[in-house]
């Protein structure tokens, strides 16, 4: 390489205000994280204009501490990278108006970036040997996808969840048996003290495709055995719930990511996404790799978690490809994986 | 003294530059595109109509609401992304106050209305003050009724007793011009199409008043002013009154 390319990354599409300098789309020189969390908790949830509002608050001294923090210098940034879609609309667009002004204010060029492929691109931190074509299981909040990485800016989603995100389903069943928001970390941590195989619940199949997903079903079983034991007076054991409810949902992740992988030929899987922080994810897929020959490889959970050096990490890629964002760059709440809206 | 306005508070999104007192350029625009997508080619138009180079901006003025929240959140994310790359503090203008002075010599009282939704405007109250007029770059027209969200006809029993003619202003016009004829027992007219707007000239300019006295401050410092909670704390606040 002959220069080194230095990317700030600017990231505000849920709860978190975050920014980070990264050196050649992988090397993190600073990554700071504001988050919302402790805020929302008290609403069960993220309220978008409660988010919009500390988005709007923080973000200039985010950004600036993300310069501080890598020892550098404003002047040193080569490109700003800004997540532009998806999520929601009201926190995109503060990180994309103030990334855009700030690019615009250094005279520097300005690479919109999607935050899923930022979440496949936070692997690239921590395995700077992983190299496109491979295949990535993304779970989070809000998304579940099966994605053949073809290219660092070539996607193919080859399967999705036809309902609930495996993430949105984490938290609604914390809020069924009581631990509350957010669901994922609290039934990752409960579920260490209990059985995964107290309760059998099912591992849902899907007619479309053998590689989509579905949650609603494994949700719904759920509360329909939290009622059951409620009418019949018995003791429920949360660990226990909480535990076999989130072994079945593991066990199609990676029953999935793994038989995809077999029919493709494929021999890595990355995870990413916040769920990718997930502990029983985590082991039962090192577990069911190793009996196959597949190499699995995540981020470390700081860059599982929305962060802004996953975006600085994609935008690298898409900015050494040569892709510009205009001062007309808007949020797109919706955007697909691999859809390019600029 | 070079200071950039910037105004995305309402429908209309405007960009003005102001040298020395001059305002420079004053570009505008009223559309159904969102302001993410025109208020930065705007502020480029602005800088590059009023010939002059973006390091040269000493300050940025912005208008500070109330308003469209998301409307609002754009200028100040615009405001505060050039100020940190340009090292230059904010001076915030409330926009109500921005409606009020494009009409500084009404003979009687200034009534800004923004619309609020939940059949509510924001608004205010302004009054020329022509015995202490000042500098002649400037208005002087003192607020009679503070900043507030409220109902037309709660706004029409404040504004009767002061006993005066009533220019009502801003895009709130549109909406409750019917209410306003029907219901607004004292004098009135409306202000014109081409005054009835916010402007970011005239937020630069009392942007430069406002510095002038100190009032300027930098971006981590610099706060929206909603005039109104989020829907889920006023609901939460709701529960917890019950």
């Amino acid at each position: 390489m002959d220069k080194d390319i230095l990317i700030l990354g600017i990231e505000s599409s849920c709860d978190e205000t975050a920014a980070a300098v990264v050196k050649n789309g992988h090397e993190v020189l600073s990554n700071v994280i504001y988050s919302q969390i402790d805020i929302h908790t008290e609403y069960g949830g993220v309220v978008p204009e409660i988010a919009s509002r500390k988005h709007i608050e923080k973000i200039d001294r985010v950004i600036l501490k993300a310069i501080k923090d890598a020892g550098v210098t404003k002047d040193d940034i080569d490109a700003v990278a800004v997540t532009y879609g998806p999520g929601l609309v009201g926190p995109l667009l503060v990180g994309v108006s103030a990334a855009k002004a700030y690019a615009y204010g250094l005279d520097k060029p300005l690479v919109g970036v999607h935050h899923i492929e930022g979440h496949i691109a936070a692997n690239y931190i921590e395995h700077p040997d992983l190299k496109p074509p491979y295949l990535c299981l993304v779970v989070s909040g809000g998304h579940t996808h099966l994605v053949r990485v073809k290219d660092y800016d070539d996607f193919e989603i080859l399967g999705f969840t036809q309902d609930d995100a495996a993430g949105e389903a984490f938290d609604k069943v914390a809020r069924a048996i009581g631990l509350g928001y957010p669901g994922g970390p609290k039934i990752d941590k409960v579920s260490k003290q209990g059985n995964p195989e107290a309760i059998d619940f099912p591992r849902a199949k899907v007619g479309n495709s053998k590689y989509d997903f579905s949650f609603s079903g494994v949700k719904s079983a759920v509360l329909n055995y939290l009622n059951a034991a409620k009418m019949k007076g018995e003791e429920i054991v949360c660990e226990d719930v909480a535990a076999s409810f989130q072994q079945a949902v593991v066990d199609v992740l990676v029953d999935h990511a793994i038989s995809c992988a077999c029919d493709l030929g494929e021999n890595m899987i990355a995870i990413a996404g916040g769920v990718a922080s997930n502990s029983s994810l985590r082991a039962t897929f090192m577990e069911e790799g190793k009996k196959r020959g597949i190499e699995i490889v995540y981020p470390s959970p700081i860059f599982c978690t929305d962060n802004a050096a996953m975006i600085a990490c994609q935008g690298y890629h898409e900015f050494v490809r040569g892709r510009r964002a205009g001062l007309d760059l808007n949020a797109v709440p919706a955007l697909k994986i691999g859809e390019r809206a600029y | 003294m070079i200071i950039l306005g910037i105004d995305s508070s309402g429908t209309t999104a405007s960009a003005a530059v102001l040298c020395d007192g001059k305002v420079c350029s004053d570009i505008s625009s009223d559309t159904t595109f969102t302001h993410s997508k025109t208020l930065l080619p705007m502020v480029d138009m602005a800088i590059k109509a009023a010939n002059i180079d973006k390091k040269d901006i000493d300050l940025i003025a912005i208008s500070k609401g109330p308003g469209s929240f998301t409307g609002l959140r754009i200028g100040a994310g615009v405001a505060k992304g050039l100020a940190i790359a340009l090292k230059k503090d904010i001076v915030p203008v409330p926009t109500l106050e921005v409606l009020a002075n494009r009409i500084p010599f009404a003979n009687g009282i200034v009534c800004p209305i923004m619309n609020a939704r939940r059949n509510q405007v924001y608004t205010a109250a302004y009054e020329p003050d022509f015995q202490n007029f000042g500098d002649s770059r400037y208005t002087n027209m003192k607020m009679v009724l503070p900043m507030e969200a409220m109902g037309i006809e709660e706004l029409f029993e404040k504004l009767l007793p002061l006993g005066k003619p009533v220019v009502f202003t801003g895009d709130g016009v549109q909406e409750f011009e019917t209410a306003i004829r029907e219901g607004y027992k004292g004098e009135y007219a409306f202000a014109p199409a081409y005054m009835v707007k916010q402007s970011a000239a005239v937020v630069a300019v009392l942007g430069e008043k406002y510095s002038n006295e100190g009032m300027a401050v930098s971006p981590e410092n610099f706060d929206l002013l909603y005039l109104r909670k989020s829907q889920a704390e006023r609901e939460k606040e709701a529960k917890g009154a019950l």
